[in-house]
């Protein structure tokens, strides 16, 4: 028995072990081109260069995967036959970035994180000033700098005032489309249309229930990530004061930008009453029990059948490319506009909420400073937007049109229908009220939205407790933030 | 000559015994200057660090830290008196885990490794079962607790519904629900912190000499007046040492929370170690995090000393 326990468990150390090494890579791709492919990327150059110059690059490994940097990459070794290209994949490359770049060490020549915080590495002086690169022209000596290409609201988050000056600090690396998700093959069935107002929204909700006998909700909570609900939130907030407004409230001039009877604060309560409307538990518009989920497995509910729509992003299709139903169509609606939406020559305008913004960066201790910021600049080159976002299904911040839409996904093109038709903007300020945590966008302890959810509060209630919150501790904060 | 070979020979043996001596202070600094680094850099650097920094701000047009005096103490207490401030919630949530730990797991945990160390029918098996969710990833294991009361693919909720109670669940779900998130993350800590206890008191207890046992036995010893009277006191300092670290939980725990509830429904469900590491991590704010670990560490470091001199008196060491 003894001797039979011991060769199980030596067979099964064994399988362990081959099991733990088949997920090691350990591949060698030569292309038609003569560009070597090692281990999916882990290192990319030409076969015939000797002693090439490295670039090393270490970037979010998450939902848009690693095959638009690796072409990328290939790309510019292509144009760059000296160049060795090290590609470091990691999913959470923001928990471990500022201590590389506060200890010097481990150091790539890019990074390439989801949103944080850069500001205070910038403000230490361990994040290299790129003004050189915004001032280049993207695509030869003809047409716009890079500064002039990008989104408006990305090129002001990338400035920074420090000790050194004004300077561009951050590289846009990805935008994104916020929007309602929607099961196209259900609403094609159904033959339900796709809401252009609240009102139709509300209505559709009441025909979804109607039509299903309550089997299918309108909508399954995105989960209890609270964060899926601000964009909806925000959007609305957006549609409600207009851009200038919304943006009014960032500046955090005085307590008065919480005081709910007159904007920007009067739209908050707008979009909050609003989202009370439809997802206030008592609805009966939202799954049940989607709140305490986590938003994977929220999605799967919402993929399943069990909802027809679901607040997200245009990152849905990616993330869930490996648990999309055979069959599943995957839609993408813009935000309906509130009643009374603003609105320019009679037009209301639609807002797309980007949410946070993600970046690049290159330390000021890289040791390839001037390669990192040609990559960076061919990166926004007319052929790799395009190819980015053939490969993602998403957009970066720049002017270019896709030319050839078949090599996109449906759900990217409604994606990318809406950013084209919308005003994108995300939340950010400078104040240093703000970037101390003091004044926030939701005071009262934050996320308005599950107390919403859950009936705990009223919208007026929940604004008019943040305009005494502020009120009382204005002069406090000011002083404190200095 | 032979004076002068005499003085050499002499200056020789003076020369080796320094050399010898040198040797051996160099042998012996090698070794206590590692353990000797290891608490300067690890202990004496990151305390002092942490307490300066409990006492500066981050400047942004320096690029570095600036003294603030006690501003983040103060700010730290303000915000007890804040609107829905989830400190309140976090100390009394890290209290509840620190009553569980040692006035519920550890008493099942003594009384399962006991009823294992008695040799009852499947008791391997059941050494197994306890212990696998120790050795399980924190992450699976919320994960699998997750799934388990998901409302569309748990089993908790299959099971109500087949037992017509289906009214019963929660429309918000078990952890989007005020009412119950908060028991629930109690009793999955339950159901994962049992195994590890049981396995070091198990150890424990098997080292209890037999003879005392056997003696005892011969004198119409019941098992419940063996427990009592042997195996608690035998296994004192074991038991002692996983109260203490049943203490600590007060200011460590923070994962169980963040995976399965990420601290909600609406902060119900906040742990201090959470708030902390939410500090640094969400908000980025380092000086605040720092500020709280201090005041953890006064509160917490007298309460340690004064339960351990407690414990010592309860079940002092017993040599066998």
């Amino acid at each position: 028995m003894k001797k039979i326990c011991c060769i199980l468990v030596a067979v099964l150390s064994l399988f362990i072990i081959v099991v733990g090494f088949a997920g090691c890579r350990n591949s060698k791709e030569i292309g038609d081109d003569g560009i070597v492919v090692e281990n999916e990327g882990d290192a990319i150059y030409y076969k015939d260069t000797q002693n090439p110059v490295t670039l090393k690059i270490a970037f979010t490994e998450a939902g848009f995967g690693r095959e638009w940097i690796v072409e990328m990459s290939k790309a510019f070794v292509r144009e760059n036959k000296d160049v060795r290209i090290e590609l470091e994949g990691d999913p959470v490359l923001a928990n471990s970035l500022f201590t590389k770049l506060d200890s010097g060490k481990n150091l790539a020549d890019i990074f390439i994180p989801l949103n944080s915080a850069w500001e205070t590495y910038a403000y230490k002086g361990k994040i290299e000033p790129l003004d050189s690169l915004y001032e280049q022209k993207v695509d030869g000596e003809e047409g716009k700098t890079v500064a002039e290409s990008m989104n408006e609201v990305y090129r002001e988050y990338c400035s920074l005032t420090t000790k050194d000056g004004t300077h561009y600090y951050a590289f846009p690396w990805n935008t994104t489309v916020t929007g309602i998700v929607y099961n196209k093959k259900m609403f094609r069935e159904y033959g339900w249309e796709i809401p252009k107002t609240t009102a139709e929204l509300k209505t559709l909700c009441d025909k979804i229930l109607a039509d299903t006998n309550g089997s299918v909700k309108p909508f399954v909570y995105p989960g209890k990530i609270g964060g899926y609900f601000d964009y909806i939130g925000s959007t609305w907030w957006m549609q409600s004061v207009g851009l200038e407004g919304y943006k009014s409230f960032w500046e955090f001039g005085s307590p008065d930008i919480y005081d709910l009877t007159k904007s920007p604060a009067s739209g908050k309560l707008a979009a909050l009453t609003e989202f009370e409307k439809f997802f206030d538990i008592e609805t009966g518009y939202s799954v049940s029990g989607s709140m305490s989920k986590d938003h994977t497995t929220a999605q799967m509910d919402f993929m399943r059948g069990q909802a027809a729509m679901i607040i997200n992003a245009n990152w849905m299709e990616t993330e869930m490319k490996t648990s999309t139903p055979e069959g599943f169509e995957m839609g993408m609606m813009a935000i309906p506009f509130l009643e009374n939406a603003y609105s320019e020559d009679g037009v209301p305008v639609q807002y797309n909420y980007t949410t946070a913004p993600d970046y690049m960066i290159i330390p000021s201790e890289a040791a390839q400073k001037e390669l990192a910021k040609e990559f960076l600049l061919f990166s926004v080159s007319d052929d790799m937007l395009q190819m980015y976002t053939e490969l993602t299904g998403s957009m970066r911040p720049f002017e270019y049109e896709i030319e050839d839409e078949s090599k996109i996904s449906d759900f990217a093109k409604d994606a990318f229908a809406i950013y084209k038709n919308s005003v994108s903007y995300f939340d950010f300020s400078r104040e240093n009220i703000y970037m101390k945590g003091y004044a926030k966008k939701y005071l009262n302890g934050g996320d308005p939205y599950s107390l919403l959810v859950r009936g705990e509060v009223t919208p007026s209630r929940f604004c008019n407790l943040e305009y005494a919150e502020a009120d009382s501790d204005w002069t406090t904060w000011l002083e404190s933030s200095k | 000559m032979t004076e002068q070979k005499k003085s050499r020979a002499f200056e020789c043996r003076i020369r080796d015994k320094r050399n010898a001596k040198f040797k051996r202070a160099l042998f012996i600094c090698s070794f206590i200057g590692i353990p000797v680094l290891h608490f300067l850099l690890f202990f004496v650097y990151t305390n002092a660090d942490t307490i300066f920094l409990s006492f500066q701000t981050f400047d942004n047009m320096s690029g570095g830290y600036k003294w603030i005096g006690l501003r983040n103490y103060k700010e730290f207490f303000s915000g007890f008196t804040q609107a829905n401030s989830v400190m309140p919630k976090a100390i009394r949530n890290s209290i509840y885990f620190f009553l569980l730990n040692d006035f519920v797991i550890l008493p099942l945990s003594f009384i399962s490794a006991f009823f294992l160390y008695k040799k009852i029918p499947l008791g391997n098996a059941f050494r197994v079962l306890f212990f696998l969710p120790s050795i399980i990833s924190v992450v699976i294991l919320t994960m699998l607790f997750s799934f388990m009361f998901d409302s569309s693919i748990g089993v908790f909720d299959s099971l109500l519904r087949s037992l017509g109670l289906g009214h019963l669940i929660s429309e918000l779900g078990w952890f989007g629900d005020a009412r119950y998130a908060m028991p629930l993350l109690l009793l999955y800590c339950v159901w994962a912190g049992i195994g590890y206890n049981v396995v070091l008191l198990s150890g424990a207890m098997s080292r209890i000499p037999q003879e005392i046992i056997e003696s005892g036995r011969l004198d119409g010893m019941s098992m419940f007046r063996e427990m009592i009277t042997i195996t608690l006191p035998l296994v004192g300092a074991t038991l002692s040492t996983l109260f203490m670290m049943g203490i600590t939980v007060i200011f460590t725990l923070f994962m169980q929370p963040m995976l399965i509830t990420n601290g909600g429904p609406n902060g119900e469900t906040y742990t201090i170690a959470l708030y902390i590491v939410n500090s640094i991590r969400a908000e980025g704010n380092l000086t605040m995090g720092a500020t709280v670990g201090i005041l953890c560490a006064l509160v917490g470091t007298p309460i340690v000393v004064l339960v351990r001199k407690v414990l010592e008196k309860i079940f002092p060491i017993y040599e066998y």
